[in-house]
Formats: C-alpha cells, structure tokens, sequence
C-alpha cells in the first residue's frame, strides 16, 4: 500500500487550527504547521464530550464530538455543520422563565449536561392541552416561513417508568393552529401527531438514543403558510397521539428545545433570552497542499459518520480555490457515493457508486485518473468507470473538509479521519484502504 | 477579530445592499420586521464596513437574537457607543 501524502485523524488541536498529523509533498517535503488545517467558526458551539455530556466549545475551536449512534461516547470525530439559529428561547435551562402547571410538579435533573426540567403529574386529569397540566415557554415568536421546512428538537430523560413525552407549539398567523406530537421512547421508539395545523405538511418524527435514559426526540415539517411560535409546552401524555396525562405521580423529563431552519436537528444551540446563533464550521487548507494533492491522478479517502443518508453534501473537496476546477467525494441525496470532477466550472465526471451506502460510519475512498476512475465503500467491491475527459487543468491548490462548495450542508457529519494519496489506488488497495 | 453588529433598514432593498457586502464567513440572520423597520444581525468577518454604519442600531443587549458566545461583547460594545 502506497504512503499516504496527508493524513487527518481529528485529535490535536489549538483556537483556529486543526493539526495535520502528516503532511508530505510528492517531492518529500515535510509540511509541517503549515500543513495543519484552518478552522474558522466565529461562534461558540456545543458537542458530545468524552463522557457523553453536552458541553459548549469555544469559538475558533475545531469540535471533536464523541455522539455514536446509540449515545454510548466512542472515538472522537470532527464535527462540521451548518449554521443554525435556535428560536426557542431559555433552551437552556428549561426552568428559567418556563411556567409550571398547577397540576405538575417539577425537579432539577441534568440531561447529559443540559439543565433539564422533571416533570411529574401531581393531579390526575389535566392534560398538554390545558395551562394546568403542561410546561409552558411563552413569546418565542419564532418568524415560520411559508415554504420553509423546520425541525423541532429536545431531549427526553426517562427518570421513572414513564415513557412518552410531547410536545405542544401554538402558532399564530396565517399558520394559525396547534401543533403537537408525541413521543414513546421505551424501545420501540414510536411516534404520533397528537396536534395537526392545516399550516404545516410533510411532518417527520425522530427518536435517536443519546445516552443512559437519554433520547433526542425531533419533529420536521413544512410550512403551508407563514406564521410566529410563540408557545412552546412540554408534558407526559398517555400516549404518542394523545394530548392527555398519564396518572398521577408518572413522570418525564424535558431538555434543550430547539427549532431551527432545516430538515434536520443539529447540535443544541443554548440560548437564554433572545435567540441564538451558531455559526458554520468552516475547515480547509490552501495553498501548500498542493504539493500532498495529487494533479492528475490520486486517491481520496475519508471515514465519515453520516446519521442520515438521505442528503447531499461535499465530504472533502479538492479544488482551486473554487468550484470550478476540483476533486470531489460527495454523498448525494439518493443515499449513493459520487466523485465528482469539476473542469472550467462545468461537471466533467459525476460517478455514483452503484448501491446506497448504510446509516452511521462509513470508509470510503474514490480513485481519479483519466479513462480510470473508482469508488470503493466499507471493503465492498470497487466499482470504476473508465471515461475519459478533459480534466482540470490548474493547479488544485485547496483542501477542504466538508465544504459547502457543490452542495449546501443541511446535516452534522461527524469525520473520523481522512487521507490523500497522490496516486491512483489499485482496486485491491481500495478495497483493503476501506474494510471496516 | 469578527465584529457583531445589529442594523435596522427602511426598506429591504437598503439591507440588500449591506447584505452584499457578506462575504467569506460573515453571517447574516435575518429577524424580520420590527418596529417597521428590516431588521438584521451581522457577524461580520472582520470589522464591520463603514457603509453598513448608518443603519446600526442599539437595543438593550441582546435584543431578539444573539450569536452564540457574543453576549458580553455586545453587551460592551453596547455601553461604549451609549457613551459616545
């Protein structure tokens, strides 16, 4: 197996740069500092530290995230995502300005490092649908566009024998209506409208385990007309279509609310009382890696953590500086591999690999060389395709790790390491470079 | 060292023309319409240009929206133009 000329395994780090482990010109050039990646985020963000627990990161700082599917913390991985605004106001803390039903009573309980709040129903009867019986955050006012697809998220901590917690926004304007779901985390993770407004279509329901007792529960939907959130109630229900309590004395715990634009929960964005921001993580490298890039022919490799693998988006980028010339391995909204070839800012090659690649960690590697290129995924049998075109004939100058370059990024994706190689990877090597 | 700023246009049309001015990792949110005004909140790459001045405006921090970790530069930034 030939040596790699770069290689990235997220593990070093200082406040704007992500350190290359190796880093090596085809001349033998040693990189060095100068081969460590840029980061840029001018905002503080949060991750899944080495115990499982949320805890927020300072700006400039690349993320390395433990989540694994199933909320036990593992490896470390870089987490890149897009921006994002919270429009849920005190996430942070869901006892701090939420008001507390007459028929609930309610408890401090950390929610893997989220401030949550434990809700126990004191009086039978009432139910999310009444003041009495629901925790309530009032004056969002959350602007919802029409057309506009939104993810609604928070966490669910069981903190008894009760397993099904909801969710109830009331929206005002030409939207105007209840909107309300429930969610049974017991195991069969199952999920129900309980509130429907003619203002939204195209609801998606979520349930992702996030640690012991633990579970991100999520609700997508798009907006049919416009309208404003602004109340946003939290209760035990009986069931995931019901609005309506459990007995007295079961109880649920509810953590770090979260509406943002887009069809996908992202990392909690903690806000108090105005909504929140968090910038997208920009990670890339221009200049001197040109000398690690293969011109003509080379080989990209990455082994990614993908949750949802219904989305586009650019996993490492090789180009020019732009999208007009460059080397691309992307994963496409059809849930397949492609490596993408840019030449004089039109597409000379889209090669999709043949099958759709499964949830959660992937190794992929994608081969270019004129007349001979190749996918490989987890080991499988590399597939080529043996075009020929006219590939990109400047310099590529820039290496970016999940740029918005072809494709906007709408997901978290979790990077465990990269490499590149300047040559092209016999189908073997491929194969051998990406067994899981 | 980016720069936070909030701005307040007459017409979106005004807020257009700053917003072009966003380039590289500059952030713009949108906060729609207060007060009849278009309101927006910049993360600006660097320092905020000069011809995005006229339209700043001052609400008590943080107004309607922050970015994450900027609360307290706001806040700062807040009590030296009162001061002004």
């Amino acid at each position: 197996m030939p040596t790699p000329s770069l290689i990235l395994v997220p593990a070093r780090f200082k406040t704007g740069k992500l350190y290359t482990p190796y880093a090596t010109t085809s001349g033998g050039v040693v990189l060095g500092a100068s081969g460590d990646f840029n980061v840029t985020r001018a905002t503080t963000a949060t991750r899944v530290n080495a115990s499982g627990l949320i805890e927020v990161v300072a700006s400039g700082i690349p993320r390395l995230d433990y989540y694994t599917s199933g909320g036990t913390a593992g490896c470390p991985a870089l987490l890149v995502e897009p921006s994002g605004t919270n429009g849920i106001l005190n996430s942070e803390n869901t006892a701090t300005n939420w008001a507390l039903g007459l028929n609930l009573s309610s408890g401090y309980v950390d929610v893997i490092g989220v401030s949550g709040n434990n809700l126990t129903v004191a009086v039978s009867g009432s139910n999310i649908g009444t003041a009495a019986g629901r925790l309530t955050r009032a004056n969002n006012n959350f602007a919802l566009a029409s057309g506009s697809t939104y993810t609604i998220s928070f966490l669910i901590k069981k903190t008894g024998t009760h397993t099904i917690g909801g969710y109830y926004a009331l929206l005002t304007g030409a939207a105007s209506g209840n909107l309300g779901a429930g969610f049974d985390i017991s195991g069969s993770f199952s999920s129900g409208a309980i509130y429907n407004t003619a203002g939204t279509t195209n609801r998606i329901r979520r349930v992702e385990e996030w640690g012991t007792d633990v579970y991100r529960c999520s609700e997508t939907f798009t907006m049919t007309a416009s309208g404003t959130l602004g109340f946003l109630y939290f209760a035990p229900v009986s069931g995931v279509t019901s609005a309506f309590n459990p007995a007295v004395g079961l109880g649920i715990a509810f953590a770090a609310p979260q509406i943002e634009l887009g069809s996908l929960p992202t990392s909690f964005i903690p806000t108090t009382t105005a909504s929140a921001t968090r910038n997208a993580d920009n990670i890339s490298l221009s200049g001197v890696v040109s000398g690690c890039i293969g011109q003509t022919e080379g080989t990209i490799y990455a082994e990614v953590d993908i949750q949802f693998n219904n989305r586009n988006a650019d996993i490492i980028g090789l180009d020019s500086g732009s999208s007009a010339n460059g080397f691309y391995l992307t994963i496409r909204s059809s849930s397949v591999i492609e490596l993408r070839i840019r030449q004089n800012s039109t597409n000379a090659l889209i090669f999709q690999r043949t099958g759709a690649y499964p949830v959660g960690i992937n190794k992929i590697a994608v081969s270019y060389k004129n007349g001979d290129f190749a996918i490989s995924l987890n080991g499988t049998t590399t597939q080529v395709d043996t075009t020929t075109i006219t590939m990109p004939s400047v310099a590529i100058t820039r290496a970016s790790v999940v740029p918005s370059i072809n494709f906007t990024l709408d997901q978290s994706v979790r990077v465990r390491s990269a490499a590149l190689y300047t040559t092209r990877l016999t189908n073997t090597e491929l194969a051998a470079l990406t067994t899981l | 060292m980016a720069t936070f700023r909030k701005y307040a246009f007459p017409k979106q049309a005004d807020a257009d023309k700053v917003l072009a001015l966003c380039t590289g990792t500059t952030a713009a949110v949108a906060l729609g319409v207060l007060d009849g005004l278009v309101c927006y909140d910049i993360l600006w790459e660097g320092d905020a240009p000069e011809e995005a001045t006229q339209y700043e405006t001052w609400p008590e921090p943080c107004g309607v929206h922050s970015f994450l970790g900027w609360d307290e530069q706001y806040e700062e930034d807040y009590h030296q133009h009162k001061n002004l």
